[in-house]
């Protein structure tokens, strides 16, 4: 093993956000570049889990409004994934089924299940336990599709995705479906044995009733960085995840496929942040297209100058080249983490991420109504801790927003809505190019 | 918010900040001294910067307090099942654990995963016989601001924070022994 090569760029950092914590409460760490426009914010609506441990939520809105979501809960030594949708625009989520079979043992993982709600139909990947488990390869799974036709009320015995027979993880998967109703997978997968694992890809195009024949799109995947899907209006996929480059060069990538998922193109380096790191980041990026094909990418980096940061950056040539990287946390006082996004046809968009210090763990939120050229002041979320938080929105730019809140014994889910101001085709179609 | 959390956790945390505020880079030790800490890629951390406090549940349903370490050398390793390198370093951490004597040195693994029966499998296979504490909400993560897999924090016997090593390491190596004598020799 070879010796990382370590600066003082992240003590000094670490001394910034120190010196920020004992001189300024939180709320005035922030500074206002651009002028918050007022989305109109709905209540929150909270679910507490009395269990040993919840991963989650994913979640997904449909044009009425109406919020699914899906996690998993573990107590004792069984784990299950569970899925709710709420009966009305804005929640409250209904009670929750369980997504896997009784004699489907969930693998543990750090990850929601992925989400996707498509009218009736309800689709959730999660990892199960390998049922070839054995002593000397305990940690291996299962990358599993389960499917409800009937809105949530119950599942299907679940799908097998990864058509490889080996004893290894299968996991930090993700989901998409196209506008003619395909649904496309990706997921981390070391069945070649290499050092470093590959990013593969399989789809269905029976409603998940069988999936594809696996293929690698690409080799030197970072083993612990989720992986991201997004499908355009007129049918390209795109797939995003943390490549490792030579000399431990980590950086995000996008690939293509121009015939629904078939095939994909080489991946392109998204802002060249010539990060080295020789550990496991466990931070994926986030992807999003609006109606014009502007594709959207938001990822965390410490860059060369190791200072964690989230950017966004956007391409509008099918993902061949990226504008510059906007930074969008503004914090002086915490760390910023796990960028998630959604973006709606007319080129809203919202991140959320994570805010941490050692005494603070927030949720901040910023929204974009130019197509990415400016964003609001980032605004806290939470009350408690808040961890893990997720995104969608419709089409109406109806926004639901969740994260995970740990309240000593229990858990807490959290969910918000949030509906983004209007804007005119005309004023988003006309925002400059940044390239 | 700070308001809601008790003074004295705060005060620990800022300590352990300040503690890493004030870490020497590894480059920079390079150039000026090359010491054991630099020869393991080892960020030293200069200031007072008392450990954050713990008492996490083990692998095996008991549970290990930081109070029970009082008066040891520690190497707490933060992993995960999912992280290779974390699994690659971890027979040269109980390598190293062998070659002192556990009543002054400590290595002792933290993890988020809550996966006890595979950790357990994969420790009994390799023969690994260390502690495993599970941090479940990544409280202690967090408070030891660890934001990569594998990290390992060296604390001194007076329970400060003394070096950070982010990635993984042959902490069986030559180096690595060197650095634990070091931190063993001069008690602070």
């Amino acid at each position: 093993m070879s010796k990382p090569m370590v600066t003082t760029r992240l003590a000094h950092l670490l001394c910034a956000v120190g010196a920020a914590l004992v001189a300024g409460s939180p709320a005035s760490l922030f500074s206002a570049e651009v002028p918050d426009s007022s989305p109109i914010v709905g209540p929150k609506h909270v679910t507490v889990h009395n269990v040993k441990g919840v991963v989650g939520p994913s979640l997904q809105i449909d044009d009425q409004g109406r919020i699914a979501a899906a996690w998993v809960e573990e107590d004792k030594d069984s784990r299950t994934i569970l899925f709710a949708r709420s009966e009305k625009s804005g929640g409250p989520l209904g009670p929750a089924v369980a997504v896997n079979q009784p004699s489907e043992s969930p693998y543990y993982r750090q990850e929601a299940p992925a989400l996707i709600v498509r009218g009736q139909d309800i689709f959730v990947t999660w990892s199960k336990t390998h049922p070839k488990m054995t002593p000397d390869k305990p940690f291996s799974g299962e990358l599993r599709l389960s499917r409800s036709s009937d809105g949530g009320r119950s599942f299907a015995p679940s799908t097998l995705v990864n058509d490889d027979d080996q004893v290894i993880q299968h996991t930090f998967d993700a989901m998409q479906v196209a506008p003619d109703g395909v649904l496309h997978f990706a997921w981390i997968d070391g069945r070649e044995g290499k050092k470093e694992p590959g990013t593969f890809v399989a789809r269905s195009t029976d409603q998940g009733r069988t999936i594809t024949k696996n293929f690698k799109v690409d080799d030197n995947t970072c083993v612990c960085c989720r992986t991201s899907i997004a499908a355009s209006a007129d049918g390209v996929v795109y797939v995003a995840w943390r490549k490792i480059f030579d000399g431990n060069v980590r950086e995000t990538v996008v690939a293509r496929s121009m015939d629904a998922g078939r095939t994909f193109f080489a991946p392109v380096v998204v802002g060249n942040d010539r990060w080295v790191y020789q550990a496991c980041p466990h931070r994926p990026a986030s992807l999003g297209v609006d109606h014009s094909g502007r594709l959207y990418v938001v990822w965390y980096t410490e860059g060369t100058d190791e200072t964690p940061a989230i950017y966004l950056a956007y391409s509008d040539d099918l993902g061949q080249t990226f504008s510059e990287k906007k930074q969008l946390n503004r914090s002086k006082g915490t760390f910023p983490d796990h960028p998630q996004m959604a973006v709606d046809p007319q080129g809203r968009v919202v991140v959320i991420w994570e805010e941490q210090s050692p005494v603070r763990r927030e949720i901040v939120m910023s929204h974009s109504l130019d197509r990415g050229q400016s964003f609001s002041v980032p605004r806290k979320l939470n009350e408690k801790h808040g961890q893990t938080p997720t995104i969608a929105v419709n089409d109406e730019g109806m926004v639901v927003m969740g994260w995970k809140e740990h309240a000593m014994p229990a858990h807490r889910l959290v969910i918000q809505t949030m509906q983004l101001p209007a804007v005119s085709l005309a004023e988003a179609e006309i925002a400059p190019d940044a390239r | 918010m700070l308001d809601n959390v008790p003074r004295i956790a705060c005060a620990v945390m800022l300590t352990v900040f300040a503690g890493l505020c004030s870490a020497e880079s590894v480059r920079g030790a390079n150039a000026a001294d090359g010491d054991s800490f630099s020869a393991l890629g080892v960020t030293r951390m200069t200031a007072s910067a008392p450990a954050a406090a713990f008492d996490l549940e083990m692998l095996g349903g008991a549970s290990l307090s930081s109070h029970e370490l009082a008066g040891k050398v520690v190497l707490l390793n933060f992993w995960a099942t999912w992280c290779g390198p974390c699994k690659e370093e971890m027979p040269s951490l109980a390598r190293l654990q062998s070659q002192f004597d556990p009543a002054q040195v400590r290595v002792i693994t933290v993890t988020t995963d809550m996966s006890p029966q595979g950790i357990r499998q994969f420790l009994n296979h390799l023969g690994i016989d260390l502690p495993v504490l599970f941090d479940e909400d990544q409280e202690l993560s967090r408070r030891f601001m660890v934001r990569g897999l594998p990290t390992t924090m060296l604390i001194a016997q007076n329970g400060h924070v003394i070096g950070r090593a982010v990635g993984p390491r042959s902490w069986d190596s030559r180096e690595s022994i060197a650095l634990v004598r070091e931190v063993l020799n001069n008690q602070p």
